[in-house]
Parts: C-alpha cells; structure tokens; sequence
C-alpha cells in the first residue's frame, strides 16, 4: 500500500470509528462522522431557516469539527509516515488491520450519543439515529 | 301593587341572590355551603400537582414522551399509565401508577411552540413535510435545541406572521380544555377537580429561567394562550391576562405561578419591568402581588426556599440544591456560577417587606405550593423509591431504557400543591390559591395548619378545635395579622403538623421537628431567624444501603408559640417548616438496586459514577413549608 493509501484509510477509519468528545450543546463522546452528520443537519436547518439565537452553537459545532478533522487527519499523517519505513506489503497489512480492529470496535455500542432519539449509547450502525 | 312590578322584583332579587351570596362569602371567613357532598367550613387540605408537561411540551415530546393530556388526568385520578420506551410497535416499556390519587391537577403544556409540534405531528396540516419537522420526527433530541432556541422569529412553514402555527396550536389547546372537562367530576362526590392551564416559557440571557404556570379558574379561557412570544415579559403576560380573560366578564380568572427561581440568576423576583428595566411603581407592585399570589417553591429542578451560603445558618436550606444557577449551567459546566441568595424565595420574601416600605404595596407577598414539573405526564408521581425520571431536561429515553441513573443526580421526584379549601371544587380551591392558604411539600402528604392571632389559646394543641379556634381567634397561612389589639400585644403562632399516613404495608416518614421562619425588617435590613418550636427531641437515621430507616420521630408536632421579640413597628412575616426523618434519596434507592457500593469501586459501572459523588446526599430530609402570615404596622 502507498503512503497516501495508508494515510487516508488511517484518517477515514478514525473519522469514522475513533470516539472524541464534543459539546454541542450535549457533551458527546462520538465519531467525526457524527459530529460531521449533525453539523449538516444543523447547517441544514439554519440555511432553511436562518440561525437565529442558536448561531453561537452552530459556530461551535463547525469549529470542533475543523479541529477533530486537522487532528485526525495530522495524526494520520504521523502514523502513516512511521509506518513508511516498512515495505508496502507490510505497511499495508499493519494499516488494514488497524482499520479493521477499529471497525470491528466501533460495531459494539461505544459511544456516548445524548443527542441520539433512539439510545443514549451507539455502535457505529446507529450514529445516524 | 302592580302584580307585574312584584314579579319583576321577584326575578331581579332572584338574579342578583347569586351575586350578594358571593360578594358576602367574600367578606365571611368560612363559606356555609357548596356543591359537593364533602363540604367543610373549617377546610381540607387537598393535595395535588399544578405542574404537568404532556406530548405538547417540545421538551416532553422530543425525550419520548406520549401522554395526552386526558392520560396525565387518568393518571392524577389513579390508573395505570405507559411510559417510554416504546418498541416499534408502541406498546410501552414501562408502567408507573400512584398508589394514592390526586385530588387536583393541572397539565401545564409549554405554550410556545403548540402550532409547531401540532404540525410536525399531523400529515394533514401544512408544514408537515418542512425540513423542520422531517428533523423533529427523525432526530427529535437535536430538534429540540433546534427549535427551542428558536425565539420569537416564526418558523417559515408558520407564515409569515406565524399566523399557520397560531391557527395549528387552536389543536392543542381544544384538547387541553376537553381533557380538564373530561376529568372534572361534577358528581356531588367531587373526588377530583382539573384547571386548564399552561406555562408561559421565558427566558433572559444564559438561560435564566422566568418560567410561569397560568392556572385559570374554571373552563372559561382565553381562545388562545398568553405565550412568550406574544406576551414576552411578566407585565405583558398580567396585561394579556386582563383584556382576554378577566375584563371579559364571563367568569374568567387566573393566577401566574412563577417557578424556579432557583435557575432565573436572580431574576425572577426583580422588581423592574423586563422591557426597559424601569423599577416598579405602586401600581406594579400591586399588579404582580394580585396576579402572582404564589410561587412553585419545590419541583424536580431543585428547592428554591432558601440559600445555603457562607453567611446563611440555616442548616436545612441544604436541601435538593442544584449546583447552578440557570439552565446554561446545567450543559456548560465551567461556566457555572452559585445560585446567590436573590435565587431564593426566602430572600424575596424579605425584599417584599423592604419594598412595601418604599412603594406602599408588597409585589412579594406569595404564598407557596409545591409541584413536580414531570414531563412524562405523570402528575403527583413523587415517591423517591422507583423515581423513573422526569422525562424533561434529563436524561432521554428513546427506544431503550439506557443502563444509567435515569435523571441528573441533582435533580428529585418533586413535591406536591396543598390546598386548605372547604370541598373539593375548582372555585374552591381557586379561591385558596388567591387567599394564598396553601402549602408545598417535598412529596409527601404531611397535613400543615397554621395560624397566627393574638388571643390563639395557649392550650390549643391539646383542645380539640384547633380549626375552628384558629379561624376564630387567628388569621390562617397566607393571611396577614391586623394590628396588635393593645400595646405590648405579641403575637401568637399556631402550628401542627401531622406526618404523613402513608399506606398500611407502607407508612410515611416520622417527623422530625416543626420551626418557626420569621423575617422582619430592622434599620432598613431584613433580618432572619428559624426557631424549633417543637420536636427535634430524637435521633433518627437511615441505613444508606438498606434504606431501612431507625430512630424516634413524632406523628404528630404541634406548638403554640409567641413571638418573644415582636416589635409592633417593623414589618414582619412568619412561615411554618416541618422536617420527616432522613430517608433514601431517589438516588440512593437506584443506586441500590443496581448494586452499587461505594466500597466496592468494580460495583460502580458506568453511568452510575454518581451514585459515589460525595456532593450529593445519600439522604434526604423530606418537608413542609407553609405560606406566610405578614405583620404590617400601621402607617
């Protein structure tokens, strides 16, 4: 597998599996996907209708989702480049599998979803609930 | 005499009879007759829940909740009620039922967005398919802060002016009037009254709550809710209360009930005018004192009697106190600031008697009650064993009960409303509430009497007429004492108080001691003193991980007391606490029943962390606190 390969499979597994915390205006302990997903169900609804009062917690929420998203993808980055010093075949069996742990995990219910209308606890099947 | 003028005589005295009877039961202290089989002049007390949130409240609905209004009603009258979780097919996970019904209640919706809930609910009105309400019906948690931080702008499927919502929230509104109609029992028997009522939902920066119930008399309401969109501001809403409701003249009448003061930042009981901040006038103060004569002192949020700060030496004001001081601080935990003293009823109380001083009117002279605020539509639930949570700004409840303490740990089941009224009928018990002879309770049914005069019998606890010598000789709680009949004349405070019977396999708590509260006014400052005036004699305690409790108590507390420092030229309030033994706290029941143990840290699975908070009672001290008597001296 090449760098980037590596690199952007790390990125878009942990953007999709690994838990962050996030406010918003519930404390979440969640993916970047769903933190992604609410943004634009906010954003939706605020070009729709316009923010109003609530314009702080949109800002808010676009705010941590820049931040969650640069870190990720810098870490990413860092853990890609470590792993540039193992052959392709290598690195992309070490990268694969790091995917595949965290999609496995990410399939029991690990994350803190208050804002969820179905479950105050998600697996990653249900973080759009 | 002309036959036809005699007749005509005859039905005018015949129309206007009504009308003299009632202009003199105003003047009289006990009425002589009523329309219930049940009818006592020397007055009940009637317990009930002036506080009810339905599938009408965004915050109800968005957290799972499906009461209706007539389910709520079935509930206070003792049947059986679903809750949430549903499954896919709606049958409820869970049943709660009150082992022992309400006499009164009233479902208290939040007015402000019925339109838009009716409409986002029913495929048949227009806006149903908008974004907004395709985001409630889907995601309902984030549409409520969607919607509920809205403010005053209409939502574009509402129209322009919200004039689609206003003609959707008719709905709603017709359904809560049926409902109380419905579970009004007209029968001579009288076993339950219902108020329609609502919540007009304002708040001011950070969320300080200014939150208000508008309970009416009678099935005579306005054809639309005073909102807080409409009516932003507590003048606004006593203005709106006048033109569509008592100025009508059919019989209209309401009281406002402010409530969580706790969580207004000090707001609520500012004695300015919300729009441009000017201070009240005379005509103000009089205004808020007659449309607000009482206050909610105790609900699921939290106590709101008094504060439990450094300069306070007041033990049992540490009672159910929430750690902020409005809403914003429940989410936003580094910003969260004290509630000061200015939060609390006790202070307004005290500001009452400062600013009768300088506007000749006391706009703080409230009476008090108690109510739990459930948003499961779940009126007079308030047992802390098996406490299903309130449904509202909890913890959510969707499809799945979640493995948690299913509230804040800083929040409790609620209290209850107690009424002294002669039967149980909607004028009756309405005239209470603007007599202010009403009591609050931290849930459970302890009967609270007080009175205050200056020739109360000093043997009153030990004769047999303690009512009837009471009226006769006193003023009862809500009153106001005239001035002392001679110098030198102290008054005389009357209090009993009898616990709670509780249930044969289930009785109440053992009272612990009944106190005295006085505020008076000295050197233009209010000073307070709590005196135990009876009981506080014995050891009790409860076994935090049994729950059984152990100790002596009283089942009956009552004093005669004199106010030994009485002084006829200040101004001055008494009001009546009686405190139960320590029992569980609701937290501590769940904590139990889960298997937690504190000593045992692997015991202590996630979402129970609080169960071992050390800033939160494992126990709590149930009780009473009656509305004041105020002394005013003569000009």
């Amino acid at each position: 597998m090449s760098l980037r390969g590596s690199r952007w499979l790390i990125f878009l597994v942990a953007f999709a599996t690994l838990p962050l915390p996030y406010f918003l205006p519930e404390g979440e302990n969640a993916p970047a996907l769903r933190l992604f997903f609410l943004t634009w169900l906010m954003s939706a609804v605020y070009i729709a209708e316009g923010p109003g009062p609530l314009a702080a917690i949109w800002g808010m929420a676009i705010f941590q989702l820049l931040l969650w998203t640069s870190l990720l993808y810098l870490g990413a980055s860092l853990l890609a480049r470590l792993l540039s010093t193992l052959t392709p075949w290598l690195r992309g069996i070490l990268a694969v599998s790091l995917a595949g742990v965290l999609l496995f995990l990410s399939l029991s219910e690990i994350y803190r979803t208050p804002l969820s209308s179905a479950q105050s606890r998600s697996s990653l099947l249900e973080l759009f609930e | 005499m002309d036959p036809r003028k005699s007749l005509s005589a005859l039905a005018l005295t015949l129309l206007l009879l009504p009308g003299i009877a009632a202009a003199e039961s105003e003047e009289a202290p006990l009425r002589e007759a009523g329309q219930c089989e049940n009818f006592d002049p020397l007055r009940r007390p009637f317990f009930g829940d002036l506080h009810v949130h339905t599938r009408h409240s965004l915050d109800a609905s968005t957290q799972g909740t499906r009461t209706s209004p007539r389910q709520a009603y079935a509930f206070a009258r003792g049947e059986s009620l679903g809750i949430q979780p549903f499954d896919r097919d709606g049958a409820p996970g869970r049943f709660v039922q009150l082992k022992r019904p309400l006499d009164f209640a009233a479902v208290t919706d939040h007015a402000e967005l019925f339109g838009e809930l009716a409409t986002c609910n029913d495929p048949d009105l227009p806006g149903y398919d908008s974004l907004v309400c395709r985001v409630y019906r889907g995601w309902p948690r984030m549409a409520f802060f969607l919607m509920n931080g809205r403010g005053a702008e209409p939502f574009s499927f509402c129209g322009e002016r919200g004039e689609v919502c206003a003609a959707a929230a008719r709905g709603p509104w017709l359904e809560i009037q049926e409902a109380a109609e419905e579970a009004q029992d007209r029968s001579p028997s009288c076993r339950f009254s219902s108020f329609v009522g609502y919540e007009w939902t304002k708040s001011v920066e950070s969320a300080s709550n200014l939150h208000r119930n508008v309970i009416f008399r009678n099935e005579v309401v306005p054809e639309a809710p005073a909102d807080a969109i409409r009516s932003p501001t507590p003048e606004s809403l006593w203005d709106d209360l006048d033109r569509d409701c008592r100025e009508v003249g059919k019989g209209c009448d309401a009281v406002v009930i402010p409530h969580n003061s706790n969580l207004s930042a000090g707001n609520m009981f500012r004695l300015q005018r919300l729009d441009d901040g000017e201070p009240y006038g005379t005509e103000e103060a009089q205004r808020r004192a007659y449309n607000e004569p009482l206050v909610e002192i105790m609900q699921h949020k939290g106590d709101s009697e008094c504060s439990l700060d450094a300069s306070s030496e007041d033990e049992a004001c540490g009672f159910e106190k929430l750690p902020y001081d409005s809403f914003m601080g429940r989410f936003f935990t580094l910003g969260r600031q004290s509630p000061a003293a200015s939060n609390y009823v006790r202070h307004a109380l005290g500001a009452g008697l400062l600013a009768r001083e300088s506007l000749g009117s006391n706009p703080l002279a409230f009476g008090v009650i108690g109510s739990t605020d459930t948003h499961l539509g779940t009126p007079g639930l308030v047992s802390e064993r098996g406490y299903p949570g309130h449904g509202g700004a909890g913890i959510p409840v969707g499809e799945k009960l979640p493995d948690m303490l299913l509230d804040p740990i800083e929040y409790n089941p609620g209290g209850l409303a107690v009424l002294w009224a002669e039967e149980n009928s909607r004028d009756a018990l309405f005239e209470a509430m603007r007599r202010r002879e009403t009591y609050a309770t931290s849930g459970p049914r302890i009967t609270l009497r007080f009175f205050a005069g200056y020739e109360l019998p000093a043997d009153l606890c030990q004769s047999g007429d303690f009512a009837r010598k009471g009226y006769a000789s006193g003023v009862p709680m809500g009153g106001e004492l005239p001035p002392p009949p001679a110098p030198g004349s102290a008054p005389t405070l009357a209090i009993s108080a009898l616990r709670d019977p509780g249930l044969p396999h289930e009785p109440g708590s053992l009272l612990a001691r009944l106190q005295v509260v006085k505020l008076s006014v000295r050197e233009g400052e209010v000073r307070e003193s709590v005196v135990d005036v009876a009981g506080g004699d014995g050891q009790a305690g409860v076994d935090t991980y049994s729950c059984r409790v152990w100790g002596s108590g009283h089942d009956r507390l009552c004093a005669v007391w004199t106010d030994p420092d009485f002084d006829p030229d200040r101004p001055a309030l008494y009001y009546a606490r009686v405190l139960e033994n320590p029992s569980c706290r609701w937290s501590t029941w769940a904590c139990n029943a889960q298997g937690i143990d504190c000593r045992l840290p692997d015991s202590v699975r996630e979402g129970y962390e609080a169960c071992c908070d050390n800033r939160i009672p494992r126990t709590t001290q149930e009780r009473a606190w009656s509305s004041a008597i105020w002394y005013t001296p003569a000009p």
